[in-house]
């Protein structure tokens, strides 16, 4: 029969080549996607609205509540397979927590960036530099995320399903020099305003640009104790502070009560809600309750008791971001910087990162650098804003706890980050150890790292679980 | 759209070439006969016949003639050396006599004579047969006849016998006495020698090796239906066809030979005129998800049944495999009208008539209602509450409402009209033919479904029959309203629910105590298709039994869907802003196709057989654009379909979708002196739907057959056996029907907008080794024939099994995915008996009775399952895909008249015990029908005609008593009047239905019946499919007014059905069940 197809071949003038059918036209694969400047920055605009909606960055699953829980901000009052695990200090093996998002959100990043080629993103494809620039920030955002949550993690770079399936854990060490790295190339890539989706400048910080990567990567030499790269990234971001240098329009906002909206002055990089619940936050769904009858089903969780009795007296933010409910069965407090629950217009946007923390990141990296005087000028800056008076310099010691504090009342319950300083700090078991017992669970110094899902050990031997668990 | 201009042209020109003239001129001294026999062809184009050692004898002439008439010619050279000549057909026997007597054995190389013929069709008398088998019979000698039905034998013995053979026709002997026969062949009558449209060629019903069944247009013409495929259900073995959804225009679910893939389509292929129809379709198409009566739609829909000539259903391997990785699952082609000689004729044919839903489910009446809602409170124990609008008082309870007539009780109207035209001479034929059809739904919103179409065909040939050109254009344009929301769900309203409007025309919601269903039924709802069809056919005879073809297809769909809510839909007291529920989406598809076939084709005589075989190449590019639109902000009901009103328009990115195929393809048939019959074929397969290493593959089939009444022996044994056939064919089939782009990294639209543009999103990771999914099949048939054919059996028995399935398999997420769609090690087998009968019962001058039967019964397994594989369903090893896994119920406690469920460890449990979803569903219930088939009677007498098709099938279906929530009892729920009569009342009584209650304990426990087995029932139903009742005018009445038919008929669509199964239609099931038509029509030709 071949035989005879052959010379049926010859016949007909088809050569193999004739017979090649060549690669498909079409706009929704990935040979067409990254053809184009536009449709290569849809995936980005794609993932951000995947992101937004997944859960990660607010509402009941995400970093913000469940390491909030796991730490000593919040409270759980039902029961709940994720939130009381957490709550507890005992995470499961069977759930997946955040590793699926991460990894689905990298995907998309990895596909962008593996797509376009150091040619293109010299030349004059503007749209596409930013596609990369943004995925090449993000997936250091995620990757930051990942291997502060689990330790050592897979990094995945690439889209390759065979080679993704069989990766072992890389050490922490190398995950950091590979977000150092993604920051810096992306920083390069980036520009000072703010885009949307078709590269326009808009009024809105929905995406990150430059200051967003100088920003993020203060936070990161600030993790890895380069105190003078923290300190002169966050020099770059904040400039003279008043919006003129450095930043650009980044300043903190006057009143505690725009910090949160759309169109803060102090936001770097904040998200748009909408799509599944409406136009706001769901942390404002979620932490604010509007009936005053305390947590429910639907919304267990509250501030802690620790957290609501660590604010000094007069502080402007127990005032303003802090919700109470009196009932019956006693006073509960809610966190309640994102206040607005509409379904209809979008009055606040769900904040990835702000100028507060630039602040103290370089109040920590001076203060190590021995410019406490510039520290204090740094904490006091934010505390001024809470109508609180300013802090002296009398030691390092001092004045590192005084940021802590600072960094504890005025990022709380913003993505975990309570957490992740009693991490950095080494002070995980010292709090853990007496919160933990308080909150029902027992605590152990493996409880430090989340758990690598049992599932996916199961399809990709080479991983390995953290100990412990 | 140039080549076909271009078949056309070729075609027209075809027509001018002259013919030849009888007159010759010819001057010459010493001229042998044979070079005078070559002048006078030269010039007339006569052939010449003769015994080459006879004219080698003859004397040399000397001619010096102009312009005289071939005979004077003849007469001079021949009549002197004492041969005779005869002229028959253009060709010129040349004798010289000889004392001929009948019966005398002739020594061999003496008295043999070259034979010359034409073999035409006895029909009209000069309609040659080209390729056509000549036989001289007990030799090895034999040809085939030319383009123009010629033939030519040289020596033969004389008083031999030649045999004549040609698909369709009857074989016909014929003893050779002369030079030059004119052989006239008979068409066959009986189904054995009707011909079928297989792959690339025709064959008679008796000399095929493969499985084929077809459907005549005409017996589809007796149905009253819009969509070709309701008019073939039952009549093809193995091809189950089941209205998924009775609205007009909506889908039926089509399956030859059971599913042979899990995650892919399972639908057989089209092949429309030789092209391809909607093969490389994304299953965007047809209609979206919005519109769930239609439930997706039917591209079958989009013919004009009175456009088709046939339906050929290609099922085996033998019949499929060179349709490669197309044809795994089947191939039906459809062959459309085509002009014929003759005279022109007009054929217009209209009816009209009326419908309704087959079944509407009686639910309780007022008082029965009323009754049932205070049992209900009664027996729970608990006082009439606020809420019990039904009963407290707030609604009138003497007002009565019949819901389910009211919805779903309209009488519907049929209208359908067709006008044809054809005719031609010997060289071109035409038909035009155009149509309307017109449904109106059940509903009571006045949707329709309507369609007109265009049909032309031009059929030409040159004079000498070697070119010849065929162009056919389909044009439907269709609109269909019927209404998007699923209204069987709302049936169920109180009977004594308030008035549905309010005074000043708008719908009532009585406070916001009343969920208005009609309100629901304000949702708008359009779509419009357009589907060109185009297809030219050039055919070049390049020599004796050696044709060269080339069909070339286009195939063009547009299709707009819109979908429109107002805010009337919607209770005004659950919403304060009424421009924040107005939206608008449009969903825009276009779907073009163009196929490229060439093709040659040769047959002729090896050793003692024919040989046919065709061998041809097929380039097949398909390109699909999609995209959305959605808008919203409208400030009025009345703007929704007007967009520059919105107040806000989302657009989603174009999705285009190309799919480019091609393939080698080849297939040889032996027939050995119509006794042995042998066919091979195979198909080299490309497909851009898989990655670049993966895309080729060779399929192929090999098959044989044994007539084995041809065999003397038992000719003589089993006289009363007319024909006789055993044939049984092998071969691995493909199924490319699977998604486009599996072996690439996909994007699709992001479901949610961010910064108001609708991004992309990845769906599915780059796989470049996915690749084909595999069929192999093997099936075994025997054709017998009792009485000369008055009485045919066909019988088969098949065996399939797919592997390589592609499913999603799991991997770790950080791949960004949790599964990947892999070619997997999972086996589905399928297997079945099929049965046909046919019977001409009486056959007289006045009265005749024929009756036709075919009976299915297949069976489909999961062979093998692989781990780590996510399937959308429950698979289980040794059960059939298509299945159910349910929780065991237990009947109802005769103490407690509640429902009573079996869990993992066989233990009756009932409320509060619950039984637990997963681990307690252990039984297996399997869904497709175990039996189906189709009776049918034809009935004439004199002018009258009569003809009845009854369907069956005997299948698990739902429960009817599980549409919607149908625990007796609860506020403002009403139930089937068969459920509430069956309830249980008092401790002790055994029935089968849960007590009325209000509460928990009784509508849990209807929750998870839901899960069990009790949600299906094994069925069975015999409808009256369709009637026809016609009768025919008198030629002699008719012919005073230049008629040449004129019949009057009576069509019947789905009069009654006999089945156990309630409430529900049990081909329908929860979707709209399909509509009983009754239509008068009339029909003329002139």
């Amino acid at each position: 029969m071949r035989v005879f197809l052959v010379a049926l071949c010859f016949m007909l003038g088809a050569c193999k080549k004739g017979l090649d059918v060549t690669s498909p036209e079409v706009l929704l694969t990935d040979d067409k996607v990254f053809k184009n400047d536009t449709s290569t920055l849809d995936v980005i605009t794609g993932m951000y609205s995947g992101l937004i909606n997944g859960g990660m960055p607010d509402g009941k699953n995400s970093v913000g509540v469940v390491m909030g829980l796991a730490a000593d901000e919040l409270k759980d009052y039902y029961p709940d397979a994720v939130l009381s695990g957490a709550y507890t200090n005992n995470f499961s093996k069977a759930n997946y927590y955040f590793w699926s998002q991460v990894y689905s959100w990298l995907y998309d990043c990895n596909a962008v960036i593996g797509s376009v080629p150091a040619s293109v993103l010299s030349g004059a494809a503007e749209l596409r530099r930013q596609a990369v620039g943004e995925a090449l920030f993000v997936r250091a955002f995620l990757m930051w995320y990942a291997t502060e949550l689990y330790g050592d993690v897979p990094l995945a770079l690439t889209t390759d399903h065979a080679g993704n399936n069989t990766l072992r854990r890389s050490p922490q060490a190398s995950v950091y020099d590979q977000i150092v790295a993604d920051l810096r190339e992306a920083r390069g890539l980036l520009g000072m305003g703010w885009l949307d989706g078709r590269g326009r400048v808009v009024d809105n910080r929905e995406r990150p640009n430059r200051v967003a990567a100088m920003a993020l990567l203060a936070r990161v030499y600030l993790y890895r104790e380069e105190w003078a790269l923290a300190a002169a990234q966050a020099d770059s971001v904040i400039g003279d502070g008043t919006g003129t240098g450095g930043g650009g329009a980044v300043v903190l906002e006057d009143s505690l009560n725009r910090v949160f909206l759309k169109g803060s002055a102090e936001a770097i990089w904040q998200m748009e809600p909408g799509g599944a619940v409406g136009s706001n936050t769901m942390d404002a769904r979620f932490f604010v309750d509007a009936t005053g009858s305390g947590p429910a089903v639907g919304t267990p969780v509250a501030m802690s008791d620790e957290l609501a009795g660590a604010f000094e007296v007069g502080d402007g933010r127990r005032r303003n971001w802090v919700g109470q409910s009196v009932t019956s069965f006693g006073t509960y407090y809610y966190p309640y910087k994102y206040k607005d629950q509409g379904t209809a217009v979008a009055t606040e946007y769900f904040m990835m990162l702000r100028l507060a923390e630039v602040y103290l990141v370089r109040a920590e990296a001076r203060a190590r650098l021995g410019d406490l005087a510039g520290a204090s000028a740094d904490v006091n800056r934010l505390r001024e804003r809470a109508g609180l008076a300013g802090v002296g310099a009398s030691s390092l010691g001092q004045m590192l706890s005084a940021i802590a504090h600072e960094r504890r009342v005025e990022l709380f319950t913003e993505w975990g980050d309570r957490w992740f300083d009693l991490k950095r700090t080494d002070s995980l078991d010292a709090v853990m150890g007496v919160v933990t017992p308080a909150k029902g669970g027992v605590w152990t110094s493996t409880d430090a790292l989340l758990p690598i899902p049992q599932q996916e050990i199961n399809l990709n031997p080479n991983l390995s679980q953290n100990p412990g668990y | 759209m140039k080549k076909v201009c271009f078949c056309l042209v070729i075609a027209f020109l075809l027509v001018g070439v002259c013919g030849y003239s009888q007159r010759v001129s010819i001057s010459g001294k010493g001229m042998s006969l044979e070079k005078v026999f070559e002048l006078i062809k030269a010039q007339t184009g006569f052939d010449f016949v003769y015994n080459q050692n006879d004219i080698d004898k003859a004397a040399r002439v000397d001619l010096d003639v102009k312009d005289v008439p071939v005979t004077a010619v003849l007469d001079k050279c021949l009549k002197p050396q004492g041969f005779t000549y005869e002229i028959r057909n253009k060709i010129i026997g040349v004798r010289r006599p000889v004392n001929r007597k009948k019966g005398i054995v002739v020594e061999p190389g003496r008295g043999s004579i070259d034979v010359s013929g034409i073999v035409v069709d006895t029909a009209d008398g000069n309609t040659p047969l080209s390729g056509a088998s000549v036989w001289v019979k007990g030799t090895n000698v034999g040809v085939m006849t030319g383009s123009s039905g010629r033939f030519f034998i040289k020596d033969v013995a004389e008083g031999s016998v030649l045999q004549v053979s040609y698909a369709g026709y009857l074989t016909k002997e014929v003893e050779v006495h002369d030079l030059i026969l004119n052989i006239l062949l008979e068409r066959g009558s009986g189904t054995l020698d009707e011909i079928q449209t297989i792959a690339y060629g025709k064959v008679s019903n008796r000399l095929n090796t493969g499985n084929v069944t077809t459907i005549k247009g005409s017996d589809i013409a007796k149905q009253p239906v819009s969509d070709p495929l309701s008019a073939m259900q039952g009549l093809v073995p193995g091809l189950l066809i089941k209205q998924v959804t009775g609205a007009q225009g909506g889908a039926y679910s089509v399956a030859l030979r059971g599913y042979g893939s899990i995650a892919s389509r399972t639908m057989p292929v089209y092949v429309v005129d030789g092209i391809p129809y909607m093969a490389g379709l994304q299953f965007k198409l047809l209609f979206s998800e919005s519109n769930q009566n239609l439930a997706g739609g039917s591209v079958t829909d989009l013919f004009n049944p009175a456009d088709i000539e046939s339906i050929d259903v290609l099922k085996d391997a033998d019949a499929t495999a060179i349709y490669g990785s197309q044809g795994g699952n089947g191939v039906i082609l459809i062959t459309t009208k085509k002009g014929r000689k003759g005279p022109v004729r007009v054929s217009a044919d209209v009816y009209s008539g009326v419908g309704e839903a087959t079944r509407v489910p009686k639910y309780l009446g007022l008082s029965d209602f009323l009754a049932m809602r205070h049992e209900a409170q009664r027996n729970d124990g608990i006082s009439v509450g606020p809420k019990d609008y039904d009963i407290n008082g707030v609604w009138d309870s003497t007002r009565y409402t019949n819901w389910p007539k009211l919805l779903m009780g309209k009488a519907t109207r049929v209208d359908d009209a067709q006008l044809q035209l054809s005719g031609g001479g010997s060289r071109i034929q035409y038909f035009a033919g155009g149509g309307y059809h017109r449904e109106s739904s059940i509903f009571p919103d006045g949707g329709e479904n309507r369609k007109a179409s265009a049909h032309a065909s031009f059929v030409s040939e040159s004079p000498d029959r070697r070119l010849s050109a065929r162009l056919t254009g389909t044009y439907v344009a269709g609109v269909n309203t019927i209404q998007s929301e699923q209204i069987t769900e709302v049936i169920n309203s109180a009977p004594d629910a308030p008035p549905i409007y309010n005074p000043d025309g708008s719908y009532n919601f009585a406070n916001n105590t009343f969920f208005n269903p009609l309100a629901y039924l304000s949702s708008r709802y359009r779509n419009d298709l357009r589907n060109l069809l185009m297809s030219a056919q050039l055919g070049f005879h390049a020599a004796k039994g050696l044709d060269l073809r080339v069909n070339v297809g286009y195939h063009d769909l547009a299709y707009k869907e819109f979908t429109g809510s107002p805010a009337s839909m919607y209770n005004p007291a659950i919403y304060t802003d009424p421009s924040l529920l107005r939206q608008s989406t449009y969903l825009n598809d276009n779907y073009r196709c163009w196929t490229v076939d060439p093709q040659i084709s040769y047959s002729g005589h090896v050793a003692k057989g024919v040989v046919t075989a065709v061998a041809g190449g097929s380039w097949q590019r398909d390109q699909e654009n999609y995209h959305g639109v959605t808008e919203s902000g409208f400030q009025s009901d009345d703007d929704l379909s007007d967009p520059d009103k919105a107040g806000k328009v989302v657009v989603s990115p174009e999705e285009q979708i190309e799919y480019k195929y091609q393939a080698l393809f080849g297939r040889m048939n032996y027939n050995w002196d119509n006794k042995y019959l042998a066919s091979v074929s195979g198909r080299y397969d490309g497909t851009s739907r898989f990655g670049p290493e993966k895309r080729y593959h060779l399929f192929g089939s090999v098959a044989g057959a044994w007539i084995f009444t041809a065999e003397s022996w038992v000719k003589k044994k089993f006289s009363w056996l007319s024909f006789g056939k055993l044939r049984t064919s092998y071969g691995v089939i493909g199924n490319d029907g699977i998604l486009n782009y599996l072996y690439r990294a996909n994007y699709d639209s992001a479901m949610y907008t961010y910064q108001g543009i609708r991004g992309i999103t990845a769906t599915r990771v780059a796989n470049p080794d996915i690749s084909w999914e595999s069929d192999r099949k093997w099936e075994v048939g025997l054709d017998l024939g009792f009485l000369k054919d008055r009485i045919l059996v066909n019988m088969t028995y098949y065996r399939s099994k797919s592997y390589n399935l592609i499913q999603p398999y799991n991997v770790s997420v950080v791949t960004g995915f949790s599964e990947v769609d892999k070619n997997t090690s999972a086996e589905i087998g399928n297997n079945g008996f099929e049965l046909s009968v046919q019977g001409n019962n009486i056959r007289t001058r006045r009265f005749s009775w024929s009756s036709y039967g075919t009976l299915t019964s297949p069976r489909n397994r999961v062979i093998r399952l692989p781990g780590n594989v996510t399937a959308s369903s429950a698979l289980v090893v040794g059960q059939p895909v298509n299945i159910k896994m349910t929780i065991p119920w237990g009947g109802i406690n005769p103490q407690t008249g509640l429902m009573q469920f079996v869990d993992s460890s066989g233990k009756l449990i009932s409320y509060p015990s619950l039984p637990m979803l997963g681990r307690d569903q252990t039984r297996v219930i399997s869904l497709d029908p175990v039996l189906f088939g189709a009776i049918g009677n034809r009935f004439t007498y004199k002018n009258w005609t009569l003809e009845a098709l009854f369907v069956y099938s005997k299948q698990v279906d739902y429960n009817p008593e599980f549409m919607g929530l149908p625990a007796g009892g609860l506020p403002l729920l009403n139930i089937p009047a068969s459920l509430a009569a069956r309830r249980w009342r008092e401790p002790g009584q055994v029935t089968d239905v849960q007590r009325f209650g209000t509460d928990l304990r009784t509508v849990l426990p209807y929750l998870y019946a839901q899960y069990s087995d009790k949600a299906y029932v094994n069925t069975y139903y015999i409808r009256l499919k369709n009637l026809y009742l016609a009768y025919s005018f008198p030629k002699q009445t008719i012919n005073k007014f230049h008629m040449d038919n004129l019949t009057c008929y009576v069509k019947g669509e789905n009069l009654f059905v006999v089945t156990p199964y309630r409430d529900l239609d049990p081909e329908t099931s929860y979707y709209i069940a399909p509509t009983r038509l009754l239509v008068a029509g009339i029909k003329a030709v002139f």
